[in-house]
């Protein structure tokens, strides 16, 4: 899996994560589907699907977040800065 | 009502110990004053941009919100997480050139990007302008804590009166010790303000014995609590999509947010800490609005929303979580203060007093943004004060709002594309926040000719299409498309130093999400 991440292109990371961010980006702000989810009374495990939609938006936003997170720690893209700091001796 | 105040008393000494106790130097010079040397990890990171990102109005305006109208509450949800995350996006260049730069305020990086002291300038203005209003907020929203602590004995005018004493107090130690100091209780204060009142919010939809507000109470919803605006009602179909998109570009508009990204060690720590602040600031506000929708039909909260999460842990917990809730509701309050009067004391010092022409000392420095947080806070006291019964600050809190987001044209295009100048950036925010301040006096809520289009929203399309146009009409000379290029790949930079010996690639550009947007 490590490998597979690492050999993806910066352009194809983009790509899929957009894509991931702009689902909970669109379900947010694209006003045909948070109103058609409006108003849902239906009880998907004793909670109406309305409060579910919202609930869901947000979980998106998070794994979308966390994903990234671990796919540029996987390619020691979150480390770089590190080695510039202490280059020009402002390391912490 | 002796308990109540005892346990906000310990946990405010707590507060003052932990200041004590991390006190590190009495003189501290401006690098550490305004940006807490650099040198904060994720952890502290995520926490402090929660921090300065949910006020303690949180459990009193927002949750009425979700106790009166319903879902409608759950917009913050989505713009808080969907903005939070454009910290992540520009993490790369703005911690990057801070640190290359020596830069501590947002309106730093908005100077040297546009490479104008009058840009920093405005957007400094701007900004000082916005947050007064929230600090005035803030200040009388402990006054109304003290109400609820006091079991509604005290007097009003008391009440205020002890609110402001104690985030004057505490404010002595802001002053003081500058960004450290809000660093390190930003994490004690944050963690009982979201975390501790998340775990209670679960108990309370646990729905233990006594509980006012258990989960079951979701299957007897009225209709209407789960109808966002647009779908009947009075507003249009816009309403909730202008509410979602200013908060998400709002984000970092914030001076006290985006200050954030300079106290961290490093990109790693900006990035990670994010992650951190979209879990906890989730967690937290995503149960807070359960227990809300789950208390909307109790008698007492339908007649008094505001006061519903006072009511609903009393029900459920007596005077003992009561005392716990009035705690979560002052961690949460005192931190968002503390963030905006350091904020401003460090904009003044450094964006407006500060000259290329005449720079001040590290000491000076110091100097200047002390004495501007003590009048900043003095000021903001006063007005308290004087308009604690004045029912327009609503609307004033709604205009700095408006205000705010006219940073974000300027800051995102600014760090993601490369043609906009100094012009441009000047032009759009004297266009943006003139107006959106005029369309609130007239559409101080939304604007139903435009299906409920808030005035933000309009004059911050303005303001994109001024900078736009300006932009294209005054171009950029050959030297400034050669300073903006060096600064720009500056950032583009060899990585790849954790990556597998397996991997392909010899050189990764370490570009965010909305760099790579802009390029392809």
């Amino acid at each position: 899996m490590r490998a597979f991440i690492c050999k993806l292109s910066r352009r194809q990371l983009f790509i899929f994560f957009g894509i991931a961010y702009a689902i909970p980006f669109v379900m947010a702000m694209f006003p045909p589907l948070y109103l058609y989810t409006s108003g849902r009374s239906t009880l998907v495990l004793g909670m109406p699907l309305t409060i579910w939609y919202w609930l869901l938006n947000g979980l998106l936003v998070f794994l979308v977040v966390l994903g990234l997170n671990v796919v540029e720690r996987i390619r020691g893209e979150l480390d770089s800065e590190l080695a510039d700091t202490e280059e020009e001796g402002k390391a912490t | 009502m002796g308990i109540i105040l005892a346990m906000m008393g310990v946990f405010y000494a707590a507060v003052i110990y932990v200041l004590y106790r991390t006190l590190q130097t009495t003189d501290p010079d401006f690098d550490e004053y305004a940006v807490g040397g650099r040198r904060y990890g994720p952890a502290f990171i995520g926490m402090s941009y929660v921090q300065s990102w949910f006020p303690g109005a949180m459990f009193v305006a927002f949750f009425g919100i979700s106790a009166s109208i319903g879902v409608l509450g759950f917009y913050c949800l989505a713009y808080s997480l969907l903005g939070l995350c454009m910290m992540y996006f520009m993490a790369n260049r703005a911690w990057r050139w801070g640190q290359r730069y020596d830069l501590r305020s947002q309106p730093d990086l908005l100077g040297k990007r546009y490479d104008s002291h009058a840009v920093k300038q405005v957007a400094s203005v701007i900004g000082i302008v916005s947050i007064l209003p929230w600090v005035i907020i803030g200040m009388q929203a402990l006054g109304l804590l003290f109400r609820v602590a006091s079991g509604y004995s005290w007097a009003t005018t008391v009440c205020l009166l002890a609110g402001l004493v104690v985030i004057l107090v505490r404010q002595y130690w802001t002053v003081r010790m500058g960004m450290r100091g809000l660093i390190m209780t930003d994490m004690l204060q944050g963690s009982v303000a979201y975390l501790v009142a998340g775990l209670v919010c679960i108990i309370i939809l646990a729905g233990g014995k006594g509980s006012a507000a258990p989960y079951s109470n979701f299957a007897h919803l009225p209709i209407a609590l789960l109808r966002v605006p647009g779908d009947g009602g009075t507003y249009g179909p816009l309403y909730m999509f202008s509410l979602i998109f200013m908060g998400t570009i709002g984000a970092l508009a914030w001076p006290m947010s985006f200050q954030r990204i300079y106290t961290a060690k490093g990109v790693r720590a900006v990035k990670t800490g994010t992650v951190y602040a979209v879990a906890i600031a989730g967690f937290f506000y995503a149960m807070l609005t359960l227990v809300a929708i789950a208390a909307a039909t109790i008698p007492q909260v339908m007649a008094d929303p505001q006061g519903g999460w006072f009511v609903v842990v009393d029900k459920f917990g007596g005077t003992w979580l009561l005392g716990l809730a009035c705690v979560c509701v002052l961690g949460a309050g005192m931190g968002h203060v503390d963030g905006c009067v350091q904020v401003a004391g460090i904009q003044i010092a450094n964006d407006l007093i500060n000259r290329r022409s005449r720079p001040l000392s590290s000491h000076q420095l110091t100097v200047v943004a002390k004495t501007s947080m003590m009048c900043f806070m003095g000021i903001a006291g006063v007005l308290a004060y004087v308009t604690f019964n004045m029912g327009r600050l609503q609307l004033l809190a709604q205009m700095s709002y408006y205000g705010i987001i006219q940073l974000s044209v300027p800051l995102f295009l600014g760090i993601f594309w490369r043609r906009g100048n100094k012009y441009a950036a000047l032009a759009g925010m004297l266009t943006g926040f003139p107006l959106a301040i005029i369309l609130t006096i007239w559409w101080d809520d939304d604007i139903r000719g435009l299906a409920s289009l808030t005035a933000g929203m309009v004059a911050l399309a303005a303001n994109l299409a001024v900078f736009l146009i300006v932009a294209a009409v005054t171009g950029r000379s050959d030297e400034e498309k050669a300073r903006v290029s060096r600064l720009f790949d500056e950032t583009r930079v060899v990585s790849g130093a954790l990556a597998p010996a397996t991997a392909p690639v010899a050189v990764l550009t370490n570009e965010g999400l909305g760099e790579a947007a802009v390029k392809s």
